[in-house]
């Protein structure tokens, strides 16, 4: 579903060299497959993300979603295909203020459809997520947990084949954290949906097929570290026992 | 906490809030700058009647008054020094004149005294010499009018145009600010006492009195004063003028108010605005003061500190703003009633001013600063941070709503019965505006709401939901744009309003005539200037001349209103100016004031004597005499009021036979130009008259008219433009505050034309609904100005429903907020995704 091909990302560094953010990633992930990204901060992740969203272009590489190259995409056919084919999870999950849950879900449906017609179509999605009893509640009187599932609930309202999925457990407790991932994967999976999940929670590995490390701006497909501490708060270039 | 411990958390948390800061004292400092310019812009001409009566009565308490400009013999000054209880007396004589040199002419006030004005003390007479010098008058004129007229040298001659002939009067010295202080703007020529009755034809008269009594003797002065002007010349104390002014100045003072309450209204939501930027980190503020365990008390202190430095930077700012503004775009414009009162343009900055000034400023820092105050005082340490039932939200918002009809029934009981409460039923009348907002804007996404339903199309959804999310800053910025409109709608209809009732006026008076001739000077379009009209009859042989006949008018002190009496002859068709009738029928009223004894009154006048139509009183001419009231009319265009009397029973009560024009019909086909430059050069250079159709008076009329009421047109020009970037500003800021939001619409998949889309949306809900609002109270307020207008103040009012202009100020104020944010709006779409990131 999602093919990444040699992908490149530099930015002009303050010095004469290039910082090389993203550099020569390939990779690929199938319908209904769920990979797991890690990386400490700086490492690439969120450009690697952006590239396969279509909101940065890359230096070089190709970035193929159903077959179909989408980096050379004007900003209204990126636009457009975000809408309809790609789903976002957020790591602030801040949904819109004073606004309930229903309609916060059906947010990305109002560019398709009426109304009440998004709101039929996303009902069955947050009954499925736990929220049946939560629907005309308003976002900030939700818990985080919660508001972090109807963010689930509006990346997959518009039936993406992509989702990326952005620290979705940064702000939850571990409890919250491996229901939000198993419902994750589980939608993911029942809908063939490709999920690319970054995290710096190891605990993600355990919800996904296959898992990648980012560093330098290269990826290393493996298993996840032993010492996940130690492997994320290690500098670039440091080597870390075991890696 | 301990003061200078809360003083080091101000600076620290300043660094994170320094742009909305920044934002905030401009928008406290513009309210109080347009607060502070009006004020300076009418206490201005106050001040200017009053530092001329000071100046020249010095210590002088009382005054004995002449009624009319022919004064009193001056021997009665001798009977007053014999007065005891007298301690000094000065006798002076006053008339108005146009004084003309190589560059210029102006109107001034020629004032004749001698030396005994020195020995009270006055500044105008500290350095000026007030005898003849070698035989020969001379004349003393302020730098800046001896620099207008261009005669600047010693000895050179000024021509005075007075009483229907000129004379040469030589100028002795310039007085310089150094020596005569704010009187350097007043518009004088002080002259020998001698001189001056030379040059007016009055030898051996005087106008006016001073006088200074021993301490603890003026009560007995004064009825010592009363007794010997028998009723036919007024005693009053010194600051008589100045209540007279006042009286004239009311309508312009009130509308200064009512500018001043407006301006001071959209700067504080301008500011308050601003502070609802800071509305997440001062709660947070709150929060975590009050769970460290420190006392509401204590939370105040921090949250005044904040306000006290806010206000006290803004209000520097505002009052610098304020003068520039006052300088510049405020000027004093003393018009029409620089006709009647010697005035200058003197730019007196009073400490009542930079008071009210700095308090409007501080309290609206104050309660900006100090909205979470329920949550300062919760019982809950946590309050300010917790989210707000909806429940409690509408029902705060039903109870708004019952105030602002609440308000808006009280406003509608001022508009109905008592119309003199015209300030503070506009007053009502915003608070109805503001408080009643809530619920249209409620109304408005409710409806907007329903129709975003029925397309398919997400902008419409967002937008909604945009605005729901962020309903205290919304009301905030629909309120300034209600604010704006309302101030505008209001006072440019009233402005539009009154100046058609006065165009109708003044071709009113001018029906009856087709030619003046009257004494020249623009002080004199009035015609209130007495000259001897010798030479009517050979006007009158002249080609082209039908009839000439002698038109009189003057202004009377009267209580406390400088009255215009106007007194046509008994022929003129018509007499009386029956359009401005307001109560009795004018067609008999024409027919009993021409037969004599009987006047018409402006209604203020009579309602404050309580006469009635039909009532017999005493009209306290020179010559007392009785008159019966035939009708009430409009003030015709003058503040005070208005009497209309035939010409002859003007001459009775007057005691001169003196007109202050010359009414000329023309003959049938005669041209008006051609027979007025025949009457130019009948009368010579030297006449003092001026020859003018009565087309060019009523034009020159309505000039003064338009000047009279230009701070009206400034007003509501000022306003929306504060408004507009205010609300520019405000939602500018919104906007890019939310920036983050913004992205991951982005990263959702909303382009960026759908975004800038749904900005706008936003931004045309807001600001149209705030503008509509206020357009329809503006509507109302209008009727509740040309109310106050017609029946306290008594002028000519035609009411109209101005829709069309209400509807432009509407379009403006909507049309030029939205372009002003186009930009913000259209570079926050372009923010980059990583910011959803946190990257």
């Amino acid at each position: 579903m999602l093919e990444v091909r040699n992908l490149v990302k530099h930015y002009r560094g303050v010095g004469a060299e290039p910082v090389r953010a993203v550099d020569g990633v390939s990779l690929s992930v199938a319908a209904g497959e769920t990979i797991a990204l890690y990386g400490p901060s700086g490492s690439g992740k969120t450009t690697l993300l952006l590239m396969a969203a279509m909101l940065l272009a890359p230096t070089s590489g190709e970035v193929l979603i159903g077959g179909r190259e989408v980096s050379s995409f004007s900003e209204r056919e990126a636009s457009r295909f975000r809408l309809s084919e790609l789903g976002f999870v957020h790591q602030s999950c801040d949904l819109m203020p004073g606004v309930s849950a229903i309609d916060n879900a059906a947010l990305k449906l109002l560019g398709s459809m009426r109304l009440r017609q998004a709101r039929r179509e996303v009902d069955p999605l947050l009954g499925q997520l736990g929220l049946g009893e939560r629907l005309r509640h308003r976002s900030e009187t939700l818990s985080m947990g919660e508001r972090q599932r109807v963010m689930i609930a509006r990346a997959l309202s518009s039936r993406p084949r992509l989702l990326l999925a952005d620290e979705p457990t940064g702000s939850l407790d571990t409890q919250r954290g491996h229901e939000v991932l198993a419902l994750l994967r589980e939608l993911c999976r029942e809908r063939g949906v490709a999920c690319v999940l970054v995290s710096h929670d190891p605990m993600a590995a355990g919800y996904a097929d296959r898992v990648f490390a980012l560093r330098d701006g290269t990826l290393r497909e493996g298993e996840v570290p032993g010492d996940e501490v130690a492997w994320m708060l290690a500098r670039p270039g440091e080597e870390v026992p075991g890696h | 906490m301990k003061a200078l411990n809360i003083l080091a958390l101000y600076r620290l948390r300043l660094r994170a809030r320094l742009a909305q800061e920044c934002l905030a004292i401009l928008g406290i400092g513009a309210g109080v700058a347009l607060l502070f310019a009006s004020q300076l812009s009418s206490a201005s001409l106050q001040s200017s009647v009053a530092a001329l009566s000071r100046g020249i009565a010095g210590r002088a308490t009382l005054q004995l008054l002449a009624r009319d400009p022919h004064g009193f013999p001056q021997s009665v000054l001798a009977r007053v020094r014999q007065i005891d209880g007298v301690r000094a007396a000065a006798p002076l004589l006053e008339a108005d004149a146009n004084a003309s040199g190589p560059r210029g002419a102006t109107s001034v006030q020629l004032i004749g005294a001698d030396e005994s004005l020195k020995a009270l003390g006055g500044t105008l007479t500290r350095d000026s010499a007030l005898a003849p010098f070698g035989g020969i008058g001379a004349i003393v004129l302020p730098a800046p009018l001896a620099r207008r007229i261009g005669v600047v040298r010693f000895g050179q001659e000024a021509t005075l145009a007075l009483a229907g002939h000129t004379a040469e009067a030589p100028l002795y010295k310039q007085l310089t600010a150094a020596q005569i202080g704010p009187l350097i703007s007043s518009p004088v020529a002080l002259a020998p006492l001698s001189f001056a009755q030379e040059i007016a034809g009055l030898p051996g008269r005087v106008t006016r009195i001073l006088v200074q009594s021993a301490p603890g003797a003026q009560g007995r002065v004064q009825a010592a004063l009363r007794a010997l002007a028998g009723g036919r010349l007024n005693v009053a104390t010194i600051g008589y003028d100045e209540q007279l002014f006042a009286k004239a100045a009311a309508a312009s003072n009130q509308s200064s108010t009512l500018f001043g309450t407006v301006a001071a209204l959209v700067g504080f939501l301008f500011a308050f605005n601003a502070m609802l930027l800071t509305v997440p980190q001062r709660r947070r503020l709150i929060a975590d003061l009050r769970r460290e365990g420190y006392t509401p008390r204590t939370t105040i202190a921090v949250l005044l500190v904040d306000a006290l430095a806010l206000g006290g930077v803004s209000c520097v700012l505002g009052l610098a703003l304020g003068e520039e503004l006052s300088l510049h775009v405020l000027g004093s414009n003393p018009a029409f009633l620089s006709l009647a009162f010697a005035l200058g343009s003197p730019h007196v900055v009073s400490l009542q001013s930079v008071a009210l000034a700095v308090c409007g400023g501080m309290l609206a820092a104050i309660v900006a600063m100090l909205s979470p105050l329920r949550d300062v005082l919760a019982r809950d340490p946590l309050a300010a941070i917790r989210p707000r039932a909806p429940t409690a939200r509408t029902r705060a918002g039903v109870w708004s709503a019952l105030a602002g009809l609440a308000c808006l029934g009280a406003a509608t009981l001022i508009l109905l019965a008592a119309p003199d409460a015209a300030i503070p039923g506009m007053v009502l009348l915003l608070a109805a505006l503001l408080l009643v907002l809530p619920l249209a804007l409620g109304a408005t996404l409710a409806l907007a709401r329903l129709l975003a339903g029925t397309v398919v199309n997400a902008v419409g959804h967002i937008a909604t939901m945009e605005l729901g999310a962020a309903r205290a800053r919304a009301i905030a910025i629909a309120a300034t744009g209600a604010t704006a409109v309302f101030g505008s709608v209001a006072i440019q209809g009233a402005h539009g309003d009154l100046l058609a009732g006065l165009r109708g006026a003044t071709r009113e008076l001018n029906a009856a005539t087709d030619i003046w001739i009257s004494p020249a000077g623009s002080y004199d379009l009035l015609k209130t200037a007495p000259f001897a009209a010798r030479r009517r009859a050979e006007l009158e042989r002249l080609p082209g001349v039908r009839a000439v006949s002698l038109y009189r008018s003057g202004l009377l002190d009267y209580g406390s209103r400088r009255v215009l009496v106007i007194a046509p002859a008994r022929a003129s068709a018509p007499l009386l100016p029956s359009g401005q009738i307001v109560q009795g029928d004018a067609r008999l009223a024409q027919e009993r004031v021409r037969g004599g004894g009987w006047l018409v009154l402006s209604r203020a006048i009579a309602e404050e004597r309580h006469l009635r139509v039909g009532d017999a009183f005493t009209l306290p001419s020179p010559r007392p005499e009785s008159f019966r009231v035939a009708a009430l009319s409009t003030n015709l265009g003058w503040a005070p009021g208005a009497v209309v009397m035939n010409a002859d029973d003007y001459a009775r009560a007057w005691n001169s036979a003196d007109a202050s024009a010359y009414s000329v019909l023309l003959a049938p086909g005669a041209s008006p130009a051609a027979v007025a430059a025949e009457l130019t050069r009948t009368l010579g250079p030297s006449s003092g008259l001026s020859v003018e159709t009565s087309a060019h008076h009523t034009a020159a009329q309505l000039a003064v008219s338009h000047a009279a009421l230009a701070r009206l047109t400034q007003i509501a020009t000022l306003i929306p433009i504060a408004a507009v970037l205010a609300m520019a500003a405000a939602l500018g800021a919104m906007i890019w505050q939310r920036r983050p939001r913004l992205a991951k619409l982005r990263i959702e998949g909303f382009s960026r034309a759908a975004l800038l889309g749904t900005i706008m949306l936003e931004s045309v809900m807001l600001v149209g609904v705030g503008s509509l609002t206020g357009a329809i109270f503006g509507i109302y307020g209008q009727r509740l100005a040309d109310r106050a207008l017609s029946s306290v103040i008594n002028f000519p009012v035609v009411h109209t429903l101005t829709v069309l202009p209400a509807l432009r100020s509407l379009a403006l104020v909507t049309v030029t907020a939205l372009a002003i944010l186009a930009l913000p709006g259209a570079l926050a779409t372009r923010v980059s995704a990583a910011l959803a990131l946190g990257e």
